[in-house]
């Protein structure tokens, strides 16, 4: 058997780092729309379950059950309009979720 | 034979993979995630590790890089592709195979030799299997349980697309003790066990004859060489 070569990544990368905008505007209010997911009911939900196997200890028997999703908050420099929301939602179903194991639960503007 | 090893942020097992493609007799290619360019490469094999953090779904934000898009494109014509662990779920990310992994039944992170049955022999990846041999090679995972609808399944078994079950026990959950699978076409092949982990006497699984001395990853790389040979 040969020696292994050094690796070598031929082109490092040369990734193109998108514009995030005014950095202050990021912070502050800007138009957004927001995309909640949940994993599907009938999926185990182990955060969940921690969560409120936890809450269980420290006392809060009446809470039967906790599930945890995710709330992704999608960015604008301008007012939001109707062709945003409609690529939103088609972008929640193809890339932000995965409908095998989750769903989308909410699409909203802020 | 020149087979290319995709090298995302987060990739672990990128340079075993080039081991194991060598130990086989064939000439690994390193490929970077950023690139188009796969390099005119016979085959390609989706490392392991947690790609992009596991940020977002594991797999999920690999199955976008550029990269990646040339994969699916070339393997729409028959290239062989291979994801393991991390790799499976960039194809199941992808589309290239159906269903999904969620975390492990129990919880756990689970590092062990792991017993399947190969059950698919048509493959470019397991041509050089004997139909239902048992094979031990390691599984290391957090989030290997396979889920699919149940119309997904029963067309997975009606064709015959369960390439490896699990044996003896089911670490993870797996549907059907599902532990890899294969496109229609039988160039694409994801499993979340590890075969590039037991290609060489002295570092593989334990054997009845004698410690660390399991190979049995290595007719994966050997099965594909062949594959492309013959081609």
């Amino acid at each position: 058997m040969g020696k292994l070569k050094p690796y070598t990544s031929a082109a490092q990368p040369k990734l193109s780092i998108p514009k995030l905008g005014n950095p202050a505007n990021r912070r502050g209010k800007v138009p957004k729309i927001i995309v909640e997911i949940m994993p599907k009911q009938d999926l185990l939900d182990p955060q969940g379950k921690a969560v409120a196997n936890a809450l269980h200890r420290s006392g809060h028997p009446e809470i039967v059950n906790a599930r945890i999703g995710k709330r992704i908050e999608l960015h604008f420099e301008r007012e939001i309009t109707e062709a945003d929301m409609k690529n939103a939602e088609k972008l929640a179903s193809s890339f932000l979720s995965n409908d095998v194991i989750e769903d989308v639960v909410s699409i909203t503007k802020e | 034979m020149r087979i290319g090893v995709i090298t995302y942020p987060g990739t672990l097992d990128d340079r075993d993979a080039q081991r194991a493609i060598r130990l086989a007799g064939g000439t690994p290619v390193p490929l970077w995630h950023a690139d188009e360019d796969l390099k005119k490469v016979d085959a390609v094999v989706l490392p392991g590790g947690f790609s992009y953090g596991d940020y977002l779904r594991c797999g999920a934000i690999a199955a976008k890089a550029p990269a990646t898009k040339e994969v699916i494109k070339l393997a729409a014509q028959g290239l062989p592709v291979l994801g393991i662990c991390n790799g499976f779920q960039v194809l199941v990310e992808s589309h290239l195979l159906p269903g999904g992994l969620i975390r492990n039944e129990h919880q756990h992170f689970i590092c062990r030799d792991q017993k399947l049955r190969v059950e698919n022999t048509d493959t470019a990846w397991t041509s050089l299997f004997e139909k239902n041999q048992e094979i031990t090679i390691p599984l290391k995972n957090g989030e290997g349980g396979y889920i699919a609808s149940p119309e997904t399944l029963k067309m997975l078994e009606a064709e015959n697309r369960v390439v490896f079950r699990y044996l003896d026990l089911n670490p993870n959950g797996s549907m059907n003790d599902i532990a890899g699978l294969t496109n229609e076409r039988g160039n694409v092949v994801g499993l979340m066990p590890h075969p590039e982990h037991a290609v060489e006497p002295g570092f593989g699984p334990d054997t009845d004859i004698a410690m660390r001395s399991g190979t049995d990853g290595l007719k994966f790389f050997e099965s594909v060489l062949k594959v492309l040979v013959n081609s």
